[in-house]
């Protein structure tokens, strides 16, 4: 019986650590949007060459956001953060209607690993205040998100510089991990 | 009663005497010495004077414990040089043998002696004790006692008595044991003396011929010393041969030295005199440097109030300068605020020419058309007179010559004075395609390629879009600039497309800065927001169009190239010159326009010249 109760005060009280792998081609916002969700303000990023890691707290779960470089030569090295990973953030520059198609592709490819099995999908259509941005629904349907099956995904448009939209993206991640518990 | 026999009494009287003197026959002067006071039964008183000093001399010599070693010495004046150097040892041995044979003598001498106070002792002890006396004292001292008492007493005294004599008998017994033990001894010595002088003797006879062995034994042993001695000194002589040929070499180098150190002194003085010339000069020298920093002090002094008065020059010329910066500050605003103005008049200028330049044509025109029907109506009028004809045509020729260079001066004056990028784009289009990115990154960083916004050199990043190469932290900034404006790539982290090759190969950073050139407003990005003013301008929009052009093949861009007052505003207004475009589409048709009606015009006038001339000749006619 306490043991259930302590159980139970546990979920509510302490907080879940979550593995959260923040994918993307490069000069998509990947490393904008770790440091505005960690230092909510904007910092002026070099390119990411390696990762980043950051552990964001937000209702109660813990982010453990890595943030990996997506130059075309380094996306080799993704699959060695595939391990153990909750959440997928796959980031999209909506403003680069040349590379929409690359980024589909990326994005297959790296689901049909079987370590990332297990992993929700959230898609960060980032940059939607540049010019000629392509909306929310017009990324779902470039990346073929709906022909997925077997995987719990969302797509969310965002502002990277000013944050518009990423809390709602966590707010989906957490929803979606906690019910997986 | 005897007195006991001093030593040498005793040895008078003895035989021992006698033995010396047999022992002595080969001294004659010790023997008649000893021989005058042999004289039997004469007392010790008696003997003369020199004899008992040579006895005692002998005796004291001989028999004195640590005397022994004269043993030596005695018997070699007794034997004389019969016998040679005798060893010590066996001679001391040969004395000891002989001094106790001459004491055991003498033993036998006391022995009457010590009888006679044996038999004093004895006697002593056979004295009669007073026995009576002793009785009648005790009877009257013991008066009251009963008879039984009395006899016990008497009893008592008789034991005593008899206990008495009996320890006395039994100390006489002892002493006669002793007495019969020594002569009993006394006779068994005596018996033993010769076959022990016999043997001594015979040592002796060893003794000597042991002592002969030893002498020849010596004489070899000298033979042999002889000749190492002789040996030894020629070793030495040849030694001390060397030993003179050693000193005499010394003593040349001991002069040579010499010499040596007697130049070494000069030289010492010679040094020592120089050591003093120098201390004279280091003093001269000590002097000169006080002189001197006495004169550095002052020098000093009047440098640090001179600095003291330029720092105060200094503040009062930085507070001007500051002044001077404030002022510059506001002239470079006030400069800029003019510019604008001018551009913003120029702006509003060239628009108001241009729709008063499209009126104009468009009255123009009309004018013309009117001009046209009233000639066509004058000649119609045959009654009215040429010369209004000419008139008309005059004042229609009048405003055709302002008018004209006006409407046509609009086309060319859009033309700018910005002379296109001076690289050689044929040149460049000739190149062959890249085809590894590698090397090409490798041959374009050997050209020397630094970073467009801020000049580092080894720039490893690129702006695909402008064909420039940047450093990784503008890389960074131009990724946030959107793909629109530039277009981010690595030289080594990203695979390079051949049309991007291409347009890196066609622009470069140099080719991009030549351009940029042209636009002083768009040099140099400090801040984020003149970044985005850079490349979001109307220049910087066309030079990527060029780019782009040029790649597909084509030498020239389809679009003018912007004015250097126009080039730095927002790429956005451009769109607005499309509309312009338009409206001098309309233009070019209004002035169409005008020169048809002026065609019209001129052939209505020939026409009706014409006919005027013929109307004329017929009048004529």
């Amino acid at each position: 019986m306490g043991l259930l109760f302590s159980k139970i005060w546990a979920r509510m009280v302490s907080s879940k650590e979550m593995r959260i792998l923040m994918l993307g081609l490069d000069a998509a916002g990947k490393t904008t949007i770790l440091y505005r969700l960690k230092l909510a303000e904007v910092v002026t990023t070099i390119p990411t060459v390696g990762f980043n890691v950051e552990t964001v707290e937000y209702k109660n779960i813990k982010f453990n956001v890595w943030d990996v470089g997506g130059q075309d030569k380094i996306r080799k090295l993704w699959r060695f953060y595939y391990q153990g990973t909750d959440g997928l953030i796959f980031v999209v520059d909506s403003s680069d209607r040349d590379r929409i198609n690359d980024a589909k592709e990326e994005l297959q490819h790296l689901l049909q690993h079987d370590e990332l099995r297990d992993a929700v999908l959230l898609v960060l259509a980032n940059k939607q205040d540049l010019p000629y941005a392509m909306p929310a629904a017009e990324i779902v349907e470039k990346l073929e998100l709906k022909h997925l099956q077997n995987r719990a995904w969302y797509c969310q448009s965002t502002v990277a510089s000013t944050g518009d939209g990423l809390y709602e993206g966590l707010d989906w991640l957490s929803r979606t991990l906690s019910a997986r518990q | 009663m005897a007195e006991p026999l001093s030593f040498y009494q005793a040895l008078l009287r003895s035989q021992a005497l006698e033995s010396l003197l047999e022992t002595c026959t080969k001294v004659p002067a010790l023997r008649s010495e000893l021989l005058k006071g042999k004289r039997p039964g004469v007392d010790s008183d008696m003997v003369p004077s020199a004899l008992s000093r040579a006895l005692q001399c002998l005796v004291e010599r001989l028999l004195l414990p640590g005397a022994l070693s004269l043993w030596p010495t005695l018997l070699e004046a007794l034997l004389g040089d019969e016998f040679g150097p005798l060893k010590a040892g066996s001679c001391r041995l040969w004395a000891k043998r002989a001094l106790s044979l001459v004491k055991r003598q003498w033993k036998y001498e006391l022995i009457p002696l010590t009888l006679r106070c044996l038999d004093r002792k004895l006697a002593a002890l056979v004295a009669p004790p007073q026995e009576v006396g002793d009785t009648a004292e005790l009877l009257r001292s013991k008066e009251g006692m009963s008879k039984v008492g009395i006899r016990a007493a008497l009893n008592r005294t008789r034991l005593k008595a008899a206990e008495a004599e009996a320890s006395r008998l039994r100390t006489r017994s002892e002493l006669l044991c002793d007495a019969c033990a020594r002569l009993e001894v006394a006779q068994s010595s005596t018996q033993t003396e010769l076959p022990e002088a016999e043997q001594l003797l015979n040592a002796a006879d060893v003794m000597i011929a042991s002592l002969d062995q030893g002498v020849k034994e010596l004489s070899a042993e000298q033979e042999n010393l002889r000749d190492s001695l002789n040996d030894l000194k020629a070793g030495l002589e040849k030694q001390m041969g060397e030993f003179k040929e050693t000193l005499s070499s010394f003593s040349a180098k001991r002069d040579l030295l010499e010499a040596e150190q007697k130049t070494l002194t000069l030289r010492l003085e010679e040094v020592q005199m120089q050591l003093m010339e120098l201390e004279e000069a280091s003093g001269a020298y000590q002097r000169r440097s006080k002189e001197l920093e006495n004169q550095l002090k002052e020098n000093t002094k009047h440098f640090e109030e001179k600095i003291a008065g330029a720092f105060c020059q200094q503040k009062r010329l930085a507070d001007e300068k500051l002044r001077a910066v404030a002022c510059k500050a506001c002239a470079h605003t006030a400069r800029d605020v003019v510019e604008d103005e001018d551009l913003r008049r120029a702006a509003e200028l060239s628009a108001q020419l241009r729709r008063r330049r499209r009126d104009l044509r468009r009255s123009f025109g009309r004018y013309l058309r009117q001009e046209r029907l009233r000639l066509e109506a004058l000649s119609g009028d045959h009654d009215s007179k040429g010369d209004r004809l000419e008139r008309a045509w005059q004042e229609v020729q009048e405003l055709l010559q302002r008018a004209l260079p006006l409407c046509k001066e609009s086309s060319s004056s859009q033309k700018s004075e910005n002379p296109a990028p001076c690289v050689d784009v044929e040149d460049l289009l000739k190149q062959p395609l890249p085809e590894d990115a590698a090397t090409f990154f490798a041959q374009e960083s050997a050209k020397g390629q630094s970073c467009i916004d801020c000049g580092l050199p080894d720039a490893d990043w690129a702006s695909v879009s402008c064909g420039a190469y940047l450093c990784v932290d503008c890389a960074g900034r131009h990724r946030g600039l959107g793909v629109h404006l530039s277009f981010v790539r690595s030289t080594t982290m990203d695979i390079w497309s051949p049309q991007q090759l291409r347009r890196m190969q066609l622009g470069g950073t140099h080719r991009f800065r030549e351009f940029l050139e042209g636009y002083p407003k768009l040099q140099e990005p400090h801040s984020s927001e003149s970044l985005f003013a850079r490349y979001n301008s109307r220049a910087v929009a066309y030079y990527r169009q060029l780019l782009e052009l040029q790649c597909e093949g084509k030498s020239t861009a389809s679009s003018e190239v912007p004015a250097a007052s126009e080039g730095h505003l927002p790429a956005e207004a451009s769109q607005d010159s499309s509309l312009e475009k338009g409206e001098e589409d309309e233009e070019e048709t209004a002035l169409g326009s005008v020169e048809e009606e002026l065609a019209a015009l001129e052939s209505a006038y020939t026409r009706h010249g014409n006919l005027w001339v013929q109307i004329e000749e017929s009048f004529k006619i």
